[in-house]
C-alpha cells in the first residue's frame, strides 16, 4: 500500500522504533496476554505496549478495581502482572503471531531505582523493541508515581536505566503535577529517547447510598475522553518548549481518528489508545486508520508525519 | 453502577440461592440478552460477575443465582432483603437465536450452576416459538435447579445426575449424544445447542459437536476484574470472555487452545485448569 502514490503514508518512526502507523495499544489495556496483544495488531495497531511488568508477579488490588463515570473510567488495578519471567511466553506468542510487523514495548516499574534497572534489563532479555518506564501509576503505594513527580529522581532513574540497556527508553509521565514541562526536561536530561504522556489523573468515586469509596483502593486513576483535553494540553506544552527535542507519544482519552489528529497537531509523533477499547472494541484501530488516511487525502497531505506539531507553534 | 436494596433472596438448592433486585433503570435491563452478565458489588467484600437467571415480573426484577463456593459468593448467599448491593452492566454478548423459529430445534445442555446462564435463554427460545429440548445435569437431586421453570418452558425436559438420584445416572453429555444421534443432516442444520456448565463438560460438548453439522453456543467463565474488556484478566486464547463473550460460537471455541486447559490467576499467569475428568 505504501508504494501506491495515492494512498497517504501512515508510517512513523518514534525514538528509532519504526511503526507502520502511529497507533499503539496503551499499557494496561487488553495486554496481559500475547494473544490479546497480537489481536490488537491484527485489528490494525502499529505497535503495542505491554501491561506494566515487575521483577516479581503481583496480584493487584481486590475488586472493585474499576468504576465507570461520566466520560471515562476510574481504575485502581494495582499493577497486576505475572512478573517479567512469567511474561516470556506471552512475548514469544506475540512475536510468533505478528512476525515483526509491529514492535512491542515493555512497560516496567519497580520500588527502587535498582529495581527499575533490573526490570529493564530482564525485559530487554525478553527480546522487546523498547522500554517504557512507568513513572506515573497512581494506584500502587511506593511504586510508579513516586518516581515520576520529582525531576531529580527522574534524571537519576533514566540515567541508570540508559546505562544498562541498548534499547530505546521512553518515560511515561503523570499529569498529576503542577509542571509537566519540568518533568519532561528531566526525562530528556536523563537521556531518555522519548516521552509518553499522559497517565491517568488521580480521582475517586464515592457511593452515596453506602457512604463508601467504591474502589477497594479508595482512589484510582481517571482515563477516557474526559482526560483528553488535559493530555492534549500537556503534549502541547512540552512540544512547544524549544529545549525539549525528544519525541512525544500522546495518550489519554483517544477514541476516534480526530482525537489522534488533535494529539499529533499538539506535538505528538505517535499515540496510544487504551480506555476506548472497552466501548469501541479492538477494531478502533482499523477505524482510526481509515479516518486518518481520509483526512490526509482530503487535506492534500502525503504523510501523517506532516501533522506532528502543526498547532504547537501557534499562539506564542 | 446502580446501588440498590436486595428485594428478596430465594433458596434454590443446597448452598445455592437467587438474589433478587428491582433495578430503577428498567429500560437498560429489559434490553438484556440471555447470556449477558452483570458485575455485582458487595460493599466491603468484592465485586464479581454474575449470570442473570431471572428477568421480569411485577415489579420488574432481576435475579442472580449464586453457589456458595468462596468469599464473595458466600457473602452474596448471605445477603438479606434490604441489604445494599451495587450492579453494573449488562455486559458482554448473549445467546443468539435463529431468526425464524420455522423447523428449528434448540437443545439446552446445562450442568450444575451453569443452568443459571441457560435457563433464561431456553425460556426465551420457547417464547420465540422454537422447539426446545432441555437436557439438565446435576450432581444429585438436591442440587438440581429450576425444575418448575424447565418444565413450564418445554414439553421435553430430561434430567440426569451423577448419582442417579434424579433422572438417569450419568452425564448430561450422554443425553446430548442420544438426542443428536438420530438427527438427519438436514435436521442438524436446523439444530442449535446452547450450553453452560463446568468446563470439562463444555469440552465434551465441543468434542461431541465438532464436525457434526450442529451449531452450538457456549457460555464460558474466567476470573474477571473489570468486566468491560480493559484488564485482560479473563483472556482466553486472545478472546476477552467479558467483552467478546461470555457466549461464544463453536467455531470460536474450536480455535481456543487454552479451553479446558488453562486459565489466568489474579496476576495474569497462565495456570492449568483442574484435570479434565469427563
Amino acid at each position: 500500500m505504501a508504494d501506491d502514490a495515492t494512498v497517504p503514508d501512515l508510517s512513523v518512526e518514534f525514538a528509532g522504533i519504526k511503526l507502520s502507523n502511529p497507533l499503539l495499544l496503551a499499557s494496561g489495556i487488553a495486554d496481559e496476554t500475547g494473544a490479546s496483544m497480537a489481536r490488537a495488531v491484527k485489528e490494525g495497531a502499529g505497535g503495542v505496549v505491554t501491561k506494566s511488568l515487575s521483577i516479581q508477579p503481583r496480584q493487584g488490588h481486590p475488586n472493585p478495581c474499576i468504576v465507570e463515570v461520566e466520560g471515562g473510567l476510574i481504575n485502581a488495578m494495582g499493577l497486576p502482572n505475572p512478573g517479567i519471567e512469567g511474561f516470556r511466553e506471552e512475548i514469544e506468542h506475540y512475536k510468533k503471531k505478528t512476525r515483526g510487523r509491529a514492535p512491542i514495548i515493555a512497560s516496567v516499574f519497580g520500588s527502587s531505582i535498582e529495581e527499575y534497572v533490573e526490570a529493564s534489563t530482564l525485559a530487554e532479555g525478553l527480546g522487546v523493541d523498547g522500554l517504557e518506564l512507568n513513572g506515573s501509576c497512581p494506584n500502587a503505594k511506593g511504586l510508579g508515581l513516586q518516581f515520576g513527580q520529582d525531576p531529580v529522581v527522574i534524571i537519576e532513574l533514566v540515567r541508570e536505566v540508559k546505562a544498562r540497556t541498548t534499547l530505546p527508553v521512553l518515560f511515561k509521565l503523570t499529569p498529576n503535577t503542577h509542571d509537566i514541562v519540568t518533568l519532561a526536561r528531566a526525562v530528556q536530561e536523563g537521556g531518555a529517547d522519548g516521552i509518553v504522556a499522559i497517565n491517568t489523573l488521580q480521582a475517586m468515586k464515592i457511593d452515596i447510598m453506602t457512604a463508601r469509596p467504591v474502589l477497594t483502593n479508595t482512589t484510582g486513576g481517571l482515563s477516557g475522553p474526559a482526560i483528553r483535553p488535559v493530555g492534549v494540553r500537556c503534549v502541547f506544552e512540552m512540544a512547544r518548549a524549544p529545549d525539549i527535542r525528544i519525541p512525544i507519544m500522546g495518550v489519554g482519552g483517544i477514541s476516534t481518528w480526530e482525537d489522534v489528529i488533535e494529539y499529533m497537531m499538539a506535538g505528538a509523533t505517535a499515540v496510544q489508545v487504551g480506555t476506548s477499547i472497552s466501548w469501541g472494541n479492538l477494531n478502533v484501530f482499523g477505524e482510526m486508520k481509515k479516518g486518518l488516511r481520509a483526512f490526509l487525502m482530503g487535506t492534500g497531505r502525503r504523510s501523517i508525519k506532516d501533522i506532528t506539531g502543526l498547532a504547537a507553534g501557534v499562539g506564542h | 453502577m446502580e446501588v440498590l436494596r436486595v428485594s428478596n433472596v430465594i433458596p434454590e438448592a443446597r448452598n445455592i440461592a437467587t438474589v433478587m433486585i428491582e433495578p430503577k433503570d428498567i429500560a437498560r435491563f429489559k434490553a438484556l440478552r440471555p447470556g449477558q452478565f452483570v458485575m455485582v458489588w458487595v460493599p466491603g467484600v468484592d465485586e464479581v460477575p454474575m449470570s442473570v437467571s431471572f428477568l421480569g415480573g411485577s415489579p420488574f426484577s432481576l435475579g442472580m443465582t449464586v453457589q456458595d463456593i468462596g468469599e464473595a459468593t458466600h457473602a452474596l448467599c448471605s445477603l438479606e432483603k434490604g441489604d445494599l448491593i451495587g450492579i453494573r452492566g449488562p455486559y458482554g454478548k448473549g445467546f443468539r437465536f435463529p431468526r425464524s423459529p420455522e423447523g428449528w430445534m434448540v437443545i439446552g445442555v446445562s450442568g450444575g450452576v451453569g443452568t443459571a446462564s441457560t435457563i433464561l435463554a431456553m425460556e426465551e427460545a420457547s417464547r420465540r416459538g422454537l422447539r426446545t429440548v432441555e437436557l439438565v445435569g446435576a450432581r444429585d437431586n438436591g442440587s438440581l435447579l429450576f425444575r418448575g421453570r424447565w418444565e413450564r418452558s418445554s414439553s421435553d425436559v430430561r434430567y440426569i445426575t451423577d448419582d442417579g438420584s434424579s433422572g438417569r445416572q450419568g452425564f448430561v453429555t450422554d443425553l446430548l449424544r442420544e438426542a443428536i444421534g438420530p438427527l438427519t443432516s438436514d435436521e442438524r442444520r436446523r439444530t442449535m445447542v446452547l450450553t453452560c456448565g463446568p468446563e470439562p463438560m463444555l469440552v465434551s460438548v465441543r468434542d461431541l459437536l465438532k464436525g457434526s453439522g450442529i451449531g452450538c453456543q457456549f457460555s464460558l467463565e474466567r476470573f474477571m476484574k473489570c468486566g468491560i474488556g480493559v484488564c485482560d484478566s479473563c483472556s482466553l486464547s486472545g478472546h476477552r470472555v467479558c467483552q467478546d463473550g461470555p457466549v461464544f460460537a463453536l467455531s470460536q471455541v474450536l480455535r481456543m487452545e487454552e479451553m479446558g486447559m488453562f486459565h489466568r490467576d489474579r496476576s495474569g499467569r497462565k495456570v492449568p485448569l483442574k484435570e479434565c475428568v469427563r
